[in-house]
Formats: structure tokens, C-alpha cells, sequence
């Protein structure tokens, strides 16, 4: 809330800076009224850790996404037959198209993976526990979302895979006790064309918002902008995309047989289950239900008023257990022995195998965490020290050197920047994409080595 | 209504007044500004609403009146004389107007509405009272924000009563119940768009067609066949419309059945060439598209490796598919499946003499099964 100081303002001299000083003072007296001051926005002027506000660049990610998924659907076509032929024209006709597409692609894998470690990050932190089991619940539901949100994404291009993924998708639906048939007709329609209709009005404007209502139950009141922590993810993002350009796929038709066909990394856990050849409601509906709905009681069976990760052995233990299933059967959804005789051999997964491989990391992992932190407890070493000490400014560099390093860095931030140009104007993309990248990492580089070595200034 | 009313007639007082006692008002904001704060150190924060007396109970709350048993919805705190109210610190300046009010319109020092005289509610969602004239609030009736719910806001400490006539409270109740019903009846209509999900854009009728080569375009018939060519690809029912006719739920595939292999004859056609059978080319387990391998004599799902037998033979390397009806899976995850979610539908055909097939219907449910 703009509150006016006390102090009488003597003789003041109408300036630009004044004029200016006075709009932004009514700006932000009259955006008072709305809600747009709801959320304090802090950007640090020190070095602070980037895991609280992993949340934050989550969110970042999905602001690249809609603008980047605004810009794809001008050209898009949502139809069986149009639809990869429209994001082939986007690829390789439409200037730039390769580069949007690829921000949104490898934007939508940062947002999944960064949402799934700020979910770990408050669960071993313990932030859940501070009045914030609303925000912890809408947070677990809100990253199963984007996950369908994902899924939905890589679907509506069409290729074989994306076909085969709607199939499986719509099929595990259908495949529901009881309303199975009907959920089906309901949400996705009755043939592939709805589906491919239907997927992309979920696409492009249910689920997303969806998640704008999410985010507004979610977010707290306090978020944290940090410039280079944010420019270096986006900058990883655009590097990502000109270092593993994303394919295209092929076309489907309906007689092009598609071959051995993995789903995206966050769903080849998904793919574990299904392959194991058990009921297809129970591999694909109901582990995964179980393991969400595991996060989503955690507020309300960890109730001790400890906080750190070491003073919680079981609750901890029982994390790195989940994030051992979860590298253990990810990792065994990617492995097809392309070499076996038969599609069967090739993709069947022992379930005695994999369960009791999970079964055995699971203990493996909760034991070995859980004896390790007892045993630091009981050395007295378990506890986090509270008391910290305000940043002290690191003189690993005096300032004459800083700024040489600082205008080198200037110097080779516009150097690639009109490289990458000149890659646009050669037809290049990757090499856009990877200059464009590494311009923001260098920035958040130089952001970071300002503002470590000189604290005070 | 009557409560709007005297709402507006406060807020036209508060006007005026505010305007004879403000002459200077078109002034330099600033200094007049910070001379009023010189003469009222504690004055509340500009925008935040004003502690003063609760008002205008929701209609159809009981009063907060005590001992008054007749719910009256105007009514409101017990009066306060306006004298004894302390002279309150203007708010608002053209600067920042308080909240709950119209752009321009303040409230004056003299001019705290007597008790009985509603005044301007705070919107609704207008910011927590945080910061109050401290030496106003310990006499003037503190009332926190006007919470719809709480009929207990007029006076800190004055006992509470609910209305205590019994049947004043059923009938409201009644009432109440009435209206929840209205809302109900009002909104159920809704649930006959429903179906409206369940419309689709590619619907077609199940008639007898000829059915043609998805490929080459040509029709299909006993001489399409051959030792490279032992099954064919075709649409079923199809449309014309490129768009409908690649969904994977219409594609269908014939295959020319291995030497020595049977098929029940209303499931087949055959004739001095052979026999023929057509079936879904969705799997039944993941919805995937099979294709046949007539090395194998078996159809063979790349997703998840499920497999069928095209016709009752003998499989001298399975033996679990010997002589087993046309589309049922023997191994694989869909053989795995509970019947009928196990074989997949198939197409009836009838064959000419001229050897053209026609299609004339489908057995079971595409994605489900033959028996399904």
C-alpha cells in the first residue's frame, strides 16, 4: 500500500524524473484498488539460493509457453489430416517457426521437470507444514496437470508417436470401471477426429485455464524474481533447443507401421507399467493415482513441527524412496530390446522383475536414508544451524579487474548476438537457438558475478 | 432499498460538507496534505476502510439488536450520540480516496454518521482494517470488517441474542430452502446439454459398401491378392472426407487367410481362391494399429506386442493359438485381457462371382472386442 511519508515536500522542481516519480506513485495508489498488487514481487539484490523459488521459474516457463503456444496457433491446423502437415510448415517454411517451435517444446520439459523438483524441494524443506497444506495439495494437482497439459501438447503434432500416445491415452479412459465408455464419448469424442479436435481445445485453452485458476489458489503472496537465475533457465532452454533440435516425426497414416515408439521422459514410467502386460486400468490408472495421491496426504500425515529433512528420517527416506522409483522405472520405460524376435519379447517387462527391482530400490533407498540420518542425529549433527550470517562481499576480484571482465563479457554477449543474426539470415536456427542461449546464460553470468562480488554496491 | 437510500444521502452529506469545509481544496495536495497529518499524528492509513458503526445487516440476517425478537433488516447498532463521538481525522485526499467510496468523495471530521444512519459499506473484498485511529476506536463502536455472517459486529461486548421466536426461524429456514430449490430447478435445465459433448464430427451410417484398396485406391478383389500381397488395407464405413476416413477407428484390413486355416462362414468369404477374413485394425489392448505378418501368420501390435490369430490352424511354434476363433489374441497384453476385451471385431463381407467384396457391417465394438 503507497503511503505518503510525512515529510512536507519543500520547493520541488517540476523534473521529468518528478513527473515521472508522481505517475508511478498514482499508478501504483490506484492499481491498490485491483488486484494486481496482491503479490509482492521481490527481485534480490544479493545472491540467494534459486531452489525456493524453483516455483517461480516454473512459472516463468509457462509465460514462455503461452506466448510461444499464442504464436504456434496462428499457423496450426487441428485436424487428422492437416495437423502435421501444418507443423511441418511451421518448421520449415514459417521464418523463425523452428525457433518457436523448439522454445516451446524444450520450455514445456523445463516446466515439467522444474515443477517436479520445487514439489521435491518443499517436500524434504518442509515448507508444507507453515499453514501451507492448500498450497501443497493445489500444487500436486497442478503438477499432474501439466503433465496432461504436456501430454496433450506432444499429441496434437500428429506424428505416429502422437497418434499412438492418443490411443493409449483415450484407451486407458475407456478402459475405466463402469463409466469407462461414457468418459470417453464425453470428454474425447467418438473417432479420431474428435479426439484430435478435442485434444486441442484441451490444449490450448481448458487445461491452461485450468492452471491459471490453480495458479491463483497456489501462489503465495510473496514471489521472488531473480533476473539471472531467470535468464539462465530460459537461456538453457534455447540452448537445449539448438543442441537437440526437436524432430518432427513421421507423418501418420494410417498404413505406415510406426515401429518401437517411446513416450516423452515423464511418461516412460507410465510405459513401465503398461508393458508389463497387467490389467491396463491398473498399470496405467491406478499405481500412478496411488503415487499422486501419496504426495497429496503428506501434509496431513507429516505433522511434526520439524522442518529440515534431516530432522524428519522417515518422512525424508520415504522422499528419496519415491525418487528412486520414479529414476528406476523412467530409466526402464526407455529400455526396448529392439534386438528380441518378436514385438512381445521386445517390449514385454518382467512385472516380477520390475516390482521387485522397485521394490528393492524403495528399501534400499528408505533404509540407507533413514540409518544414515539416525546415525547423524545421533551425533548431534543432524540439526541446521538457524542464525545466519548476512552475506559478507567476496573480494576474490578487485573492482579494476571486474569491470575487464565485465566489458569483455559485454563484448562477446554482442558478438554473439550478431552471430546469431547472421545465423537467422543464413538460415540457421540450431545456431540462433544456441547463440541466443548462450547470450542469456553469459548475462546471467554477468549479472551473478556482479552482484556475488560486490553485495554492497 | 431503503437502506441504498440513506446510503447515498450520507455520501451526498459527506459531499457537501466535505466542500464548504474544503475551500482550499484545488490547493497544492501535497502541503494540505501534510498539514492535516501534522494536526492528526494518528491518522489511519488512506484507503483503509474506517472503524465506524455497523451497518445495514444483510437482509434476511437476524438484527443484532438485542432484545428485539422482530428480525428488522434496517436496523442497526444502538445509537451513539454523535457528540460523543470524537472528532475523526478527515481521510482521503484527492490523492487517495478511501476505499468504499466514490472517486472524489470523502468523509469529513464532523461528519461520523449518528448511529442509525447506515453509511457506505466497504466493497466487498476490500482490504482488512489494519491500522485504526487508536484513541477513536476505544470509543467510537470498533466495528472490524461487516462480515456478512456475523450478526455480532454492532457493539464489542453487548450480549448477542438470536431472534428467539421459533417460528420466525422455520420460516426463514423454509424460505431459504425454497430458494435453494429455485436455484436448483433454475440451473438443472443445464444438465440436458450433456449430450452436446457427446456429439461427433464424424458420424457416418453402417451401410453396404464396396470396399477399396486404402492405398492404390482400386477395388479390392480375390485377384488384389497374391504371395506379396496377402492382406489389404480398406475404410470402413467410409466418407470421402480425407479428414474422417484416416481415423484410426475406420481402418479396417483383409487378409487371405494361410492354407489349412478356417473361419466360421458368417464371420468369412471364400471361394475357389480362398478364404478371407476382415477385421478392425485397432488393438484391443492400447488402441494401437496392428499389421499382419504372414510369416508369422499372426497380427502383430508394435506397441505393446499383442498378438492374433487371423483363423483357426495350427501354430506348430504356439501352440496356446492352435485352431482358436479368427481375432482373438493368443499372446501379448490383449491376450491377457478379460473376454470379450480380447479378439478384436471384425467386418462381414459377401463376395460376388465377379470376386468383389462389399462390406456390410461390423462385429462387436472398435477398441472393445468382437463381443462387446
Amino acid at each position: 500500500m503507497a503511503t505518503t511519508t510525512a515529510q512536507p515536500e519543500t520547493e520541488q522542481r517540476i523534473t521529468l524524473g518528478y513527473l515521472l516519480k508522481k505517475f508511478y506513485d498514482w499508478l501504483v495508489d490506484r492499481l491498490d484498488r485491483t488486484g494486481w498488487l496482491a503479490y509482492k514481487i521481490t527481485i534480490p539484490k544479493r545472491f540467494v539460493s534459486p531452489l525456493p523459488f524453483l516455483g517461480f521459474l516454473t512459472f516463468f516457463n509457462f509465460l514462455i509457453l503461452g506466448i510461444t503456444g499464442a504464436l504456434l496457433m496462428l499457423f496450426y491446423t487441428p485436424s487428422l489430416s492437416g495437423a502435421w502437415l501444418s507443423v511441418q510448415t511451421i518448421n520449415n517454411t514459417i521464418p523463425y517457426g523452428e525457433i518457436v517451435r523448439n522454445i516451446h517444446y524444450f520450455a514445456s520439459d523445463a516446466m515439467v521437470f522444474l515443477a517436479l523438483a520445487h514439489m521435491y524441494y518443499n517436500y524434504f524443506s518442509g515448507r508444507f507444514k507453515i499453514r501451507n497444506e492448500i498450497i501443497w495439495v493445489t500444487g500436486v494437482i497442478f503438477g499432474t496437470v501439466t503433465v496432461l497439459e504436456a501430454f496433450t501438447g506432444y499429441d496434437i503434432i500428429l506424428n505416429t508417436r502422437a497418434v499412438l500416445a492418443v490411443s493409449i491415452g483415450v484407451s486407458l479412459n475407456y478402459s475405466a470401471p463402469l463409466l469407462g465408455p461414457t468418459i470417453v464419448k464425453t470428454i474425447f469424442g467418438q473417432g479420431f477426429p474428435d479426439f484430435i479436435l478435442r485434444f486441442y481445445a484441451l490444449h490450448i485453452f481448458i487445461i491452461p485455464v485450468l492452471m491459471i485458476v490453480l495458479m491463483l489458489v497456489h501462489f503465495p503472496k510473496n514471489l521472488t524474481f531473480d533476473i539471472p537465475v531467470v535468464s539462465a533457465v530460459t537461456g538453457a532452454v534455447l540452448l537445449l533447443g539448438g543442441m537437440y533440435p526437436v524432430a518432427l516425426g513421421v507423418q501418420y497414416t494410417p498404413h505406415v507401421n510406426p515401429g518401437y515408439t517411446l513416450p516423452e521422459w515423464y511418461l516412460t514410467t507410465l510405459y513401465a507399467f503398461l508393458r508389463t502386460f497387467m490389467p491396463k486400468f491398473v498399470a496405467g490408472i491406478l499405481i500412478p493415482t496411488l503415487f499422486i495421491l501419496m504426495f497429496l496426504v503428506i501434509p496431513f500425515v507429516d505433522k511434526s513441527k520439524k522442518f529440515s529433512w534431516k530432522d524428519r528420517p522417515f518422512f525424508s527416506a520415504l522422499g528419496i524412496a519415491s525418487i528412486g522409483q520414479i529414476v528406476a522405472t523412467t530409466y526402464w520405460g526407455f529400455y526396448i530390446n529392439e534386438a528380441a524376435l518378436t514385438p512381445t519379447l521386445a517390449l514385454f517387462i518382467d512385472p516380477v522383475q520390475l516390482f521387485g527391482a522397485m521394490i528393492l530400490i524403495a528399501a534400499l533407498c528408505f533404509v540407507g536414508t533413514y540409518a544414515l540420518l539416525r546415525y547423524w542425529a545421533s551425533k548431534g549433527g543432524g540439526r541446521v544451524s538457524r542464525g545466519k550470517k548476512p552475506q559478507a562481499p567476496v573480494n576474490f576480484i578487485s573492482s579494476r579487474w571486474l569491470i575487464a571482465v565485465l566489458v569483455a563479457m559485454f563484448g562477446f554477449e554482442v558478438f554473439l548476438n550478431a552471430n546469431a543474426a547472421l545465423a537467422a539470415v543464413k538460415n540457421f536456427p540450431n545456431l540462433t537457438m544456441f547463440d541466443l542461449g548462450a547470450v542469456l546464460m553469459l548475462f546471467a553470468v554477468m549479472f551473478h558475478l556482479y552482484r556475488y562480488s560486490k553485495p554492497a554496491a | 432499498m431503503s437502506d441504498n437510500q440513506d446510503n447515498n444521502e450520507n455520501k451526498e452529506d459527506n459531499a457537501s460538507t466535505q466542500n464548504s469545509q474544503d475551500s482550499t481544496s484545488s490547493a497544492d495536495t501535497t502541503s494540505q496534505k501534510s498539514e492535516q497529518q501534522q494536526k492528526t499524528p494518528a491518522r489511519p492509513q488512506i484507503g483503509t476502510p474506517i472503524n465506524r458503526p455497523k451497518i445495514g445487516t444483510p437482509i434476511g440476517t437476524p438484527s443484532d439488536k438485542p432484545a428485539t425478537p422482530a428480525p428488522a433488516p434496517q436496523a442497526a447498532p444502538q445509537a451513539v450520540p454523535a457528540s460523543t463521538v470524537p472528532a475523526r481525522p478527515r481521510i482521503g485526499t484527492p490523492i487517495g480516496t478511501p476505499v468504499g467510496k466514490p472517486a472524489g468523495r470523502t468523509t469529513t471530521p464532523s461528519q461520523t454518521p449518528a448511529a442509525g444512519t447506515p453509511v457506505a459499506r466497504p466493497a466487498v473484498g476490500a482490504p482488512r482494517p489494519t491500522v485504526g485511529a487508536p484513541s477513536l476506536a476505544s470509543q467510537a463502536p470498533a466495528v472490524g470488517r461487516p462480515s456478512v455472517s456475523s450478526p455480532s459486529a454492532g457493539r464489542p461486548g453487548a450480549p448477542v441474542k438470536k431472534p428467539e421466536s421459533k417460528e420466525a426461524v422455520s420460516r426463514r429456514n423454509f424460505m431459504r430452502g425454497l430458494i435453494a430449490l429455485g436455484g436448483l430447478v433454475a440451473v438443472v435445465q443445464f444438465g440436458a446439454l450433456g449430450p452436446f459433448l457427446q456429439g461427433t464430427v464424424g458420424a457416418s451410417k453402417i451401410t453396404p459398401e464396396p470396399i477399396i484398396d486404402a492405398i492404390t485406391g482400386a477395388p479390392i478383389t480375390t485377384s488384389s491378392f497374391s504371395n506379396a500381397a496377402q492382406w489389404l488395407t480398406f475404410v470402413y464405413p467410409r466418407t470421402g472426407n480425407s479428414n474422417v476416413d484416416s481415423d484410426t477407428f475406420r481402418q479396417c484390413v483383409i487378409i487371405k487367410l494361410p492354407q489349412g486355416f478356417t473361419a466360421p462362414s458368417s464371420l468369412s468369404v471364400s471361394d475357389s481362391t480362398g478364404t478371407y477374413c476382415a477385421f478392425s485394425r485397432v488393438c484391443v489392448h492400447l488402441w494401437c494399429l496392428w499389421s499382419y505378418v504372414p510369416a508369422d501368420k499372426r497380427m502383430e501390435c508394435p506397441c505393446h506386442g499383442s498378438q492374433y490369430v487371423p483363423g483357426s490352424g495350427t501354430y506348430p511354434a504356439l501352440p496356446q493359438a492352435d485352431n482358436q476363433p479368427p481375432g482373438l489374441a493368443v499372446e501379448g497384453p490383449a491376450s491377457l485381457q478379460v473376454a470379450p476385451n480380447n479378439q478384436l471385431p471384425m467386418i462381414t463381407l459377401t463376395l460376388a462371382s465377379d470376386g468383389s467384396f462389399t462390406a456390410t457391417g461390423i462385429v462387436g465394438q472398435i477398441g472393445c472386442g468382437q463381443k462387446c
